[in-house]
């Protein structure tokens, strides 16, 4: 155990009867990718720092340019037109579906419920992100 | 100076804006990519600490970088976005060493207004689409499929228009973002989000939170299993995820930088605006989140971006101080902080100002920049070339080097050549004989003398062998054995010999197996084998300058032939060490006097040292041939010495005079750190008292109150020690703005002149300031006259033996007056109004140049017999000012905010009023840096009869710490180098696909137009990286020589 500033922080965490963590171990156990990353770094004079010069890029290639079909550009239809259009093409669908079969009505009620609980499905394995909405 | 301007980069920017870890140059290495403006490094993580591998040149200022895996890939691929919405996604091919563009575009909206808070990019953690907020009240999103493919973007609206932060949440099924934002009560609040792909729209997030510090300003979002995010404030920290919630209170401070440590998001670095390093805790059991802490690790320069690299290893990007690689201990050091600082990298970011000064009184300029920022802040000596520290001369009768005897030698006759040779042996040669000596005993142990009636013209020898020439185009080889010289080989050449080499590049560091001969009468260069003596190759140079010196020797394992001619020029070419054939012939122009070669070693590298009127150190970097000056006026010769005494040294040979030194590291520009602990605002250099004089503020944070206060100080500097020697406090809320060194009609003396402005916090603008005048009195600052004004002084000029400042929206003119009891006042003679404020001003003769905060230029002229300041002209364009420098009587040149530059011209000559009120726009360019400060000067030293001397050049500083000089050419040669770039262009790519025209384009909220008269140094030198085939190409479509191409670009690359 360290003695610091954090010897208050261990009391009030142990007031409180929450997990205790020193600040021994907080400061540890650090992450690891190759061990030997750093291994072998004598630390520097820090009155020089170091003037890093990598080699400059310089790029002669063709492949610069990228395959046609990943050159990207924003949709023009601004937002509230591609509102109307989408809420055009809703009514349509739905008018569209109610002239095509009278029970349509009947179908889409269920088609509905069905989505709901799909969707619901996939809130609750997406961790409980619902659960507790604007509560 | 003229219209016609070359830009160029002398030191790159060194401002770290972000950075990033990952797998991006192979699935198995892990990478360090950090961003410095318009420049994207690539490091990679080894045992010996960080080995940087690349430094990319981006055509634009990047606004967001980050990397990410596409679905089902092994490898990172890096996005960035420019601020002029231009975007890509690059991918290293390891095989080809190419970065490949995976995808690019224009993520511009034709209307919208600018975010103020910057622009915003990420990435969905599961890589579904890339998010970007570039305009008040949009969100852009451009979809990626599940192959990893870019789709077309589209934007969404969203209501929240003062926005701070966004990230995407992890685990979610549907893409969500968190949106902490102000409203237009100024209260603060986190808004969640789920991205509709297909229909394009935000359906409603998880969870929102209200009321938030008022402070808060960063989102961190935590993975699984824990999810959520953290919302850092001024005050406190905070976790929320929909369900549980937990705060902690922080001491204030502005979070300004955060780092992810753990991949499951228990820990986070944290660094504050004063650059105290925080380890910011989530205790959690796995599921549930139980309680935050935060403990403070230690002090860092102020980080604008932390990277969690490997084993307790950090990268600290700084903008406003040196960034560093840091170690994080698990126990306290005496001062009890867990941070070590392993290395850092040097950062002149922000330059606020700077000044050039001839320190040394050498010929050659230095740079003295106020960098960093706050606690970090410093001055920073930056001066081209390498230097010599001189240990000893002959001159002086010193104890430690004395002149000794060798009996062996004949020291009545001049020596052409001495060497130590193999067995312990020394060699000398003079006109009639090659002696052989034993080292130790120093007696005679063999002699070859030349023929009855021959002198020996030229000689030469390494550790094994002799090659000389005797008068009359003889060549004589000779082996040196134990006390043995034996002539192996004696040829007669059609010419005379001027000069010979037969250093060894070869595997045996003690034979060469190749002889280099200059020669008389053809001017050629030949290539002769050993021992036989029959002629590989030869090289006609041209001309009529014979060469004078020749050398073979090997930079990072290449070998090169080098060879000075009597004017100052200098060839190279590589040498096939098996064939003896010479390729890749290239000329440079040194100095104009002849050239000696001469081979050294420093950290384990060779080095030529080229001695003439200006001395050269040639190395090689990165595989390519680099040249720098060196701090000394003409040298003679130069040779290594090493003894106990002077370890490592050179000797070096000038008129009447041997020098003993040691030599610097071996790099272009050198820089020198002068911490000051305070933020320096600006400088000025006084010849006469040999000091400094800075404007500098000192933070500090007052334990009792508890608040951040600051102090501003005028400081004098010693110019040799850089010690303070004297310091005058200014009032409370006074901060310095302006300084300069002047002297005034009818007083012999030379003041310091200070203006300052009171900020209070209640104004706006602030309405009253001072001038104060100091001299200097024994080092120390003496107040000698102080005038009270109505506004800020922003800046000062000495003006015709008054003093010029500008004052808020006026010009006004002091002159500086006697009084009764004999002491001096500043009285005010006239003024001038009609300016937003007056911020930048210049002055030539009469001529008054203005820089205004949102007016662009207007030139003023000052009319002494009516005791007035008038306009003359101005540029009526909308540009707001950050730097006005004066090229010549007619041209101004101009620095403004969105980062372009812009040269304009006076029109005396026109024929109505109107056009001669009108400052004429002749010169656009987009440099992509912020610059404070024009100073006209050079970083090379100035030779009076080289050609890069003849050409004027501008030095300015930059807030990401660049300094560039512009230069001014003749029209001739602007014409060639134009051509140049227009060739380069299409054959050295954008990378990402970024257009270089596009990126040159003038570009600023109400106009674009492309660059004219002004052409990119960075660009056109860049030819000298290219391969020879590449230059080839380039050469014949411009129709010369790539030796001519590769003379003149050269030429360009020694002005910084």
């Amino acid at each position: 155990m360290i003695l610091l500033p954090c010897g208050q922080t261990i009391t009030c965490m142990i007031k409180r009867g929450k997990v205790v963590t020193a600040m021994g171990s907080l400061l540890g156990d650090w992450p690891s990718y190759n061990p030997q990353n750093f291994s072998q770094l004598r630390p520097s004079d820090p009155s020089h720092p170091l003037q890093l010069s990598p080699v400059t890029y310089c790029a002669t290639h063709n492949r610069t340019i990228p395959p046609p079909d990943q050159v990207i550009s924003t949709e023009v239809t601004n937002i509230l037109l591609r509102q109307f259009y989408r809420r055009g093409e809703a009514k349509a669908s739905t008018k569209r579906s109610a002239v095509d079969s009278p029970s349509s009505e009947h179908i889409n009620k269920q088609r509905r419920g069905a989505c709901d609980h799909a969707n619901m499905c996939a809130t609750d394995s997406g961790g409980n992100l619902a659960s507790g909405s604007l509560n | 100076m003229s219209i016609w301007n070359y830009v160029v980069t002398a030191h790159k920017p060194t401002n770290v804006t972000h950075s990033c870890v990952g797998n991006f140059t192979s699935p198995h290495e892990l990478n360090l990519i950090i961003a410095k403006c318009t420049r994207v490094e690539i490091h990679l993580l080894t045992a010996q600490g960080l080995q940087p591998l690349l430094d990319v040149p981006i055509y634009g200022r990047i606004a967001t970088l980050e990397l990410f895996r596409p679905p089902g890939e092994s490898q990172d691929v890096l996005f960035i976005s420019t601020e002029r919405y231009k975007f890509c996604v690059l991918q290293w091919d390891a095989e080809a060493t190419e970065l490949v563009t995976r995808a690019m575009g224009d993520v511009s909206d034709r209307i919208g207004r600018p975010t103020d808070n910057g622009q915003i990019g990420i990435v969905d953690p599961d890589c579904r689409l890339i998010g970007l907020h570039l305009y008040d009240g949009l969100f852009k999103v451009i979809p990626i499929d599940g192959k990893g493919q870019l789709k077309e973007a589209f934007n969404i609206r969203l209501e929240e228009l003062q926005v701070l932060d966004i990230k995407f949440l992890y685990g979610c099924s549907k893409p969500t973002i968190a949106v902490l934002y102000q409203d237009n009560k100024d209260a603060r609040h986190v808004k969640t989000y789920e991205v509709q792909l297909k229909e394009k729209d935000f359906g409603e997030g998880p969870w929102l939170q209200n009321n938030l510090d008022n402070g808060a300003g960063l989102l961190i979002p935590v993975p699984l299993p824990l999810g959520g995010a953290i919302i850092i404030g001024e005050q406190t920290i905070v976790y929320y995820n929909g369900s549980a919630f937990k705060a902690i209170p922080i001491r204030p401070s502005i979070t300004k930088a955060y780092g992810k440590v753990d991949a499951d998001g228990s820990r986070y670095l944290l660094s504050d605006h004063s650059g105290m390093l925080h380890l910011l805790v989530i205790t959690h059991d796995k599921e549930r989140v139980l309680g935050l802490k935060v403990e403070p690790l230690g002090e860092t320069s102020a980080a604008s971006t932390l990277s969690y690299l490997d084993n307790g290893v950090v990268y600290v990007g700084s903008s406003y101080g040196d960034s560093q690689l840091i170690k994080l201990n698990s126990q306290p050091d005496p001062k009890g902080s867990y941070v070590e600082v392993l290395e850092s990298f040097v950062n002149l970011g922000p330059i606020v100002d700077l000044c050039v000064v001839d320190l040394e009184r050498q010929g050659q300029g230095q740079v003295v920049t106020c960098s960093g920022a706050f606690k970090d802040g410093s001055l920073r000596i930056v001066r081209n070339g390498i230097g010599i520290n001189e240990q000893a001369s002959a001159e002086l009768q010193d104890d430690e080097l004395e002149e000794t005897e060798i009996a062996g030698f004949d020291s009545d006759a001049q020596t052409l050549f001495c060497h130590n040779a193999v067995h312990d042996q020394l060699v000398q040669i003079t006109a009639s004989a090659l002696k052989l000596v034993d080292a130790s005993s120093r007696r005679l142990l063999n002699e070859w003398r030349a023929p009855q009636g021959v002198s020996i013209n030229v000689a030469t020898a390494n550790a094994s062998q002799v090659l000389l020439a005797t008068g009359g185009g003889n060549l004589v080889y000779i082996e040196i054995g134990r006390e043995s010289l034996k002539e192996l080989k004696h040829i007669q050449l059609e010419y005379e010999i001027s000069c010979l080499d037969i250093n060894p590049v070869g595997d045996d560091p003690a034979h060469s197996h190749l002889a280099a001969v200059g020669m008389w009468t053809d001017i050629s260069v030949r290539i002769f084998s050993l021992p036989n003596l029959e002629m590989i190759t030869k090289e006609h140079l041209g001309g009529e300058i014979i060469p004078r010196s020749v050398l073979f020797c090997a930079f990072e394992g290449v070998p090169y032939l080098l060879c000075a001619l009597g004017d100052g020029h200098l060839f190279n070419f590589i040498v096939d060490i098996s064939s003896g054939q010479l390729s890749d012939r290239k000329k440079i122009s040194l100095g104009t006097q002849p050239i000696t070669l001469r081979t050294f070693r420093s950290k384990n590298a060779t080095h030529v040292f080229a001695a003439s009127d200006r001395p050269t150190v040639i190395y090689s970097s990165n595989r390519k041939l680099l040249y720098s000056n060196v701090n000394l006026k003409e040298v003679n010769h130069m040779c290594p010495f090493n003894s106990a005494s002077f370890p490592d040294s050179l000797a070096i040979g000038k008129e009447g005079q041997l020098t003993i030194g040691t030599i610097d590291d071996i790099q272009k520009l050198h820089i020198r750190t002068v911490p000051l602990g305070e933020h320096p605002r600006r400088i000025c250099h006084q010849e006469i008292s040999r000091t400094f004089a800075i404007c500098s503020a000192k933070y500090s944070y007052n334990l009792t109150s508890g608040e951040d206060t600051e102090t501003h100080f005028v400081r004098l500097i010693d110019d040799q020690t850089f010690e303070i020697v004297g310091s005058h406090q200014l009032d409370t809320y006074e901060n310095g703005c302006s300084i300069i060194t002047c002297s005034f009609t009818d007083d012999s003396n030379i003041y310091y002149c200070v203006g300052t402005a009171y900020a209070l916090p209640e104004e706006n603008e602030p309405s009253k300031g001072r001038i104060l005048v100091f001299a200097v009195e024994d080092g120390k600052l003496q107040l000698v006259a102080e005038k009270e004004t109505k506004g800020a002084v922003y800046n000062l000029n000495s003006f015709n033996g008054k003093l010029l400042a500008g004052i808020n929206q006026k010009i006004q003119l002091y002159k500086w007056t006697l009084r009764d009891d004999g002491t001096r006042e500043l009285q005010s003679e006239c003024g001038h109004h009609g300016h937003i404020l007056a911020l930048y001003v210049q002055s030539r003769g009469d001529f008054i140049v203005v820089g205004d905060l949102m007016k662009s230029i207007s030139l003023l002229i000052y009319k002494p017999e009516e005791g007035a300041i008038e306009e003359r002209a101005r540029d009526y364009n909308a540009n707001w000012m950050t730097a006005v420098e004066i090229l010549d009587d007619d041209i101004y040149l101009g620095a403004e905010n969105s980062f372009n530059l812009f040269t304009v011209r006076k029109n005396s000559d026109a024929a109505t009023d109107e056009e001669r009120g009108r400052l004429e726009v002749v010169g656009e360019y987009h440099l992509g840096e912020f610059v404070n400060r024009f100073r006209h000067g050079s970083l090379v030293m100035c030779l009076p009869d080289s050609e890069a001397s003849q050409i004027p050049t501008v030095i300015f500083g930059t807030v990401n710490g660049v300094i560039g000089v512009i230069a001014s050419l003749p029209h001739e040669q602007f014409v060639f180098l134009q051509k140049l770039q227009h060739n380069l262009v299409k054959v050295i790519k954008g990378v990402g696909g970024l257009s270089h025209e596009q990126w040159r384009s003038f570009s600023n909220e109400r106009k674009t137009v492309d660059a004219k008269n002004f052409l990119d140094g960075d660009l056109i030198e860049s030819f000298l990286d290219l391969n020879r085939n590449r230059m080839e190409e380039i050469a014949s479509s411009m129709e010369v020589s790539v030796e001519e191409l590769c003379k003149r670009v050269e030429e360009m690359t020694r002005l910084h």
